[in-house]
């Protein structure tokens, strides 16, 4: 009886040792990809903030502030 | 001598105000003298105009003239630290690529690699390519040589690469990238360019550097250009190597707490710059919104605004890169940069930003409309005559004497060699000391380094105008809406022919001689002042064709040239074995493989 099942081929000892190298893309997808260690990096104000809202309220804290200094 | 090479406090304040006043008082004496000059004829509107640019104009070369010579008071100090210290936190080594041929990038990867091992120091350096590539052919190269590249170097473990699906943000979005996925992994990322090359002891040091002072957030070498070829790239580094130690120096003085970025060769701890340097999206679309192009001003102005030190150390050598080959490519470049800095309008006024920060906005923004004062200075002086009345040699009535209102030609004189004083004279200068201290040896020598400060001073005149003309339009097209959006780099050995001249610059030649002929109609008396201006943009095809031709000159000669940095050195042997290893594709090279016949890669 023959079996079906083939069994993988394995280099005879006289065979020339080739390296198995594994080829660029699984590198780059395996061992050499980026190390998974997140570090949060929130956003940053970097414009003035110019909006209508924001003037009035900063001009209406401003007049608070310079109440309360009155008052003291 | 420390208090003055560093200074701090109350001296770093007397030198900022010193600096500040010297540049004022030229800028004022500019106007005043010009004033004078103006009401010969009697003092028009035009006039005042014109002395209000004269002073701006005046003012900002002051400015630069300043800061060269407070760096000529003093020499590079190392800070004081343990020599040789083991260094103990992991260090990422951030090479962010973009299109640049593999090979090249790669290849100089592998050399500060090779420059590391060499020191003995077993420090954790781990290298990360960040690709933003978008040419297909390009990232599965990239692919190859990477993979070539841990294998001669047994970088398993060492090396990383990661291509990006889509490039939001483009290099500081590449770098956030990095940071938001891998940063937790390291205490210090040393940030590169595509062309940067750093010896190992020179990366070493600055780890160390940064692991002494627990509040350096970001820590900013100069970089020499090295590798030119052309009379143009010979003269720029020439320049970089022999003028801007000083200007760094005089900048490291002045930098306090508040040091620049230039966006690579410097090494940012991790932790700071993650939680300063997040950069949103500008509100708006190109030019003046999206994503903040000059991103490296701006991280340095975060960092400073988080209490993080930011600090340029000009003492450090070993830190090299490379520059343009000619006046077009340094134009492109340059194209971007003016962007970038323009949109800096809208993030000077963030809040919570030290004053310095928004000092050095305006100063970048101020870097790239200065030709537009000069400019306005020009055009106002052409068309001046024209308002001019006619001269009343009988002003008193039955007077019989006519009267000659006196010349003030002198101070015209005066101003005129005084603004060329401030261009050339801190250059003559930095010669003069550089044969004083010896420092001339490594540029052939005092008579040889003198010869060249010379030829620098009169091939940068030659091409000022030209180089004025494309920063002035591209200020134009930036303020008309126009986005120059990030153009690839030139892949071949940088010669432009005649031809090639002519089509990147007729627009130049066309307004060069209309404002000769102008000037020759409406004020004659100002053409022989105006030649200067007039005729390199005349000429501007052939000296952007004879300036991008290759030259082994002995003027303008730099050290690097004389005495390969090893670093460099073991670049060059690498690259060769590479090139051959990995021959260019057909459409992306036409120079045979040698290491000095490449051409720039900047990003």
């Amino acid at each position: 009886m023959t079996s079906s099942h083939m069994l993988p081929l394995v280099p005879a000892i006289s065979d020339s040792f080739v390296a198995m190298r594994p080829s660029p893309e699984a590198l780059i997808a395996g061992p050499c990809a980026l190390p998974a260690a997140p570090l949060a990096m929130p956003p940053q104000q970097i414009e003035p903030d110019l909006r209508f809202s924001t003037r009035i309220a900063r001009l209406l804290g401003r007049r608070a502030d310079g109440s309360l200094g009155g008052t003291t | 001598m420390d208090w003055l090479a560093h200074p701090r406090g109350a001296v770093l304040i007397a030198l900022r105000i010193l600096a500040l006043g010297l540049s004022a008082m030229a800028g004022l004496g500019a106007f005043v003298l010009f004033l004078q000059f103006g009401q010969a004829d009697g003092l028009q509107i035009l006039d005042v105009v014109r002395a209000v640019l004269i002073l701006i104009s005046t003012l900002w070369l002051a400015w630069g003239a300043v800061q060269a010579l407070i760096g000529l008071m003093t020499l590079p100090r190392a800070p004081r630290l343990e020599a040789g210290a083991p260094i103990k936190g992991a260090t990422v080594v951030l090479v962010p690529v973009y299109n640049e041929d593999p090979v090249s990038t790669f290849s100089r990867v592998a050399a500060m690699d090779a420059s590391l091992a060499a020191t003995g120091e077993s420090a954790r350096i781990h290298f990360a390519i960040l690709s933003d590539t978008r040419n297909e052919e390009i990232a599965a190269r990239e692919a190859l040589v990477f993979a070539h590249l841990v294998d001669e170097r047994d970088g398993l473990g060492r090396f990383f690469y990661r291509r990006r699906i889509n490039n939001i943000g483009k290099k500081a979005g590449n770098i956030e990238d990095f940071m938001t996925r891998s940063g937790a992994a390291y205490d210090y990322a040393l940030i590169l360019d595509a062309d940067s090359l750093m010896e190992g002891e020179t990366i070493l040091q600055m780890i160390r550097r940064i692991e002494a002072e627990p509040t350096l957030g970001l820590l900013q070498t100069l970089p020499r250009v090295i590798r030119a070829r052309s009379r143009f790239a010979r003269a720029m580094q020439f320049s970089a190597s022999f003028f801007s130690p000083v200007f760094a120096r005089g900048l490291a003085m002045l930098q306090g707490r508040t040091g620049p970025f230039w966006g690579h060769n410097a090494i940012v701890r991790t932790r700071a710059f993650a939680e300063s340097c997040g950069l949103p999206a500008l509100r708006g679309t190109p030019p003046f919104g999206g994503h903040v192009m000059s991103h490296d001003y701006v991280e340095a102005a975060l960092l400073a605004r988080k209490g993080w030190l930011v600090r340029l150390d000009d003492d450090l050598e070993g830190s090299f890169e490379e520059g343009p080959e000619n006046i077009v490519d340094h134009a492109k470049r340059d194209r971007r940069w003016c962007q970038g800095n323009l949109q800096h309008a809208r993030i000077i006024g963030a809040p919570g930003l030290r004053g310095w920060s928004r000092f050095v906005f305006a100063q970048g923004i101020m870097a790239y409309i200065a030709p537009l004062f000069w400019l306005g200075f020009l055009a106002a002086s052409v068309a001046a005559p024209l308002f001019v009345p006619p001269p009343d040699y009988f002003p008193e009535p039955y007077w019989p004497f006519p009267y000659f209102p006196p010349s003030e030609a002198s101070k015209a004189i005066g101003l005129a060699i005084g603004i060329f004083g401030l261009l050339l004279v801190p250059k003559l200068l930095i010669a003069a000391r550089a044969a004083l201290l010896g420092h001339a040896r490594d540029f052939g020598g005092s008579a040889t380094a003198f010869a060249s400060t010379v030829a620098e001073l009169a091939f940068s005149s030659l091409t000022a105008p030209v180089l004025l003309a494309y920063a002035t339009r591209s200020v134009f097209q930036v303020v008309l809406g126009r986005d120059g959006g990030w153009p690839t780099n030139n892949r071949g050995d940088g010669q432009l022919g005649l031809i090639e001249g002519f089509i990147a610059s007729w627009w130049i030649v066309a307004i060069g001689a209309s404002g000769l002929v102008l000037t020759y109609f409406l004020a004659p008396g100002l053409l022989f002042w105006l030649l200067p201006v007039g005729l390199p943009m005349l000429a501007a095809p052939w000296l952007i064709s004879w300036s991008s031709k290759p030259t082994q000159s002995h003027l303008m000669r730099v050290p690097s040239e004389t005495s390969l940095p090893p670093v460099v050195a073991l670049h060059d042997r690498i690259l060769t074995r590479w090139d051959n290893a990995f021959p260019a594709p057909d459409n992306a090279r036409t120079e045979p493989a040698s290491a000095t016949g490449r051409s720039p890669a900047h990003a």
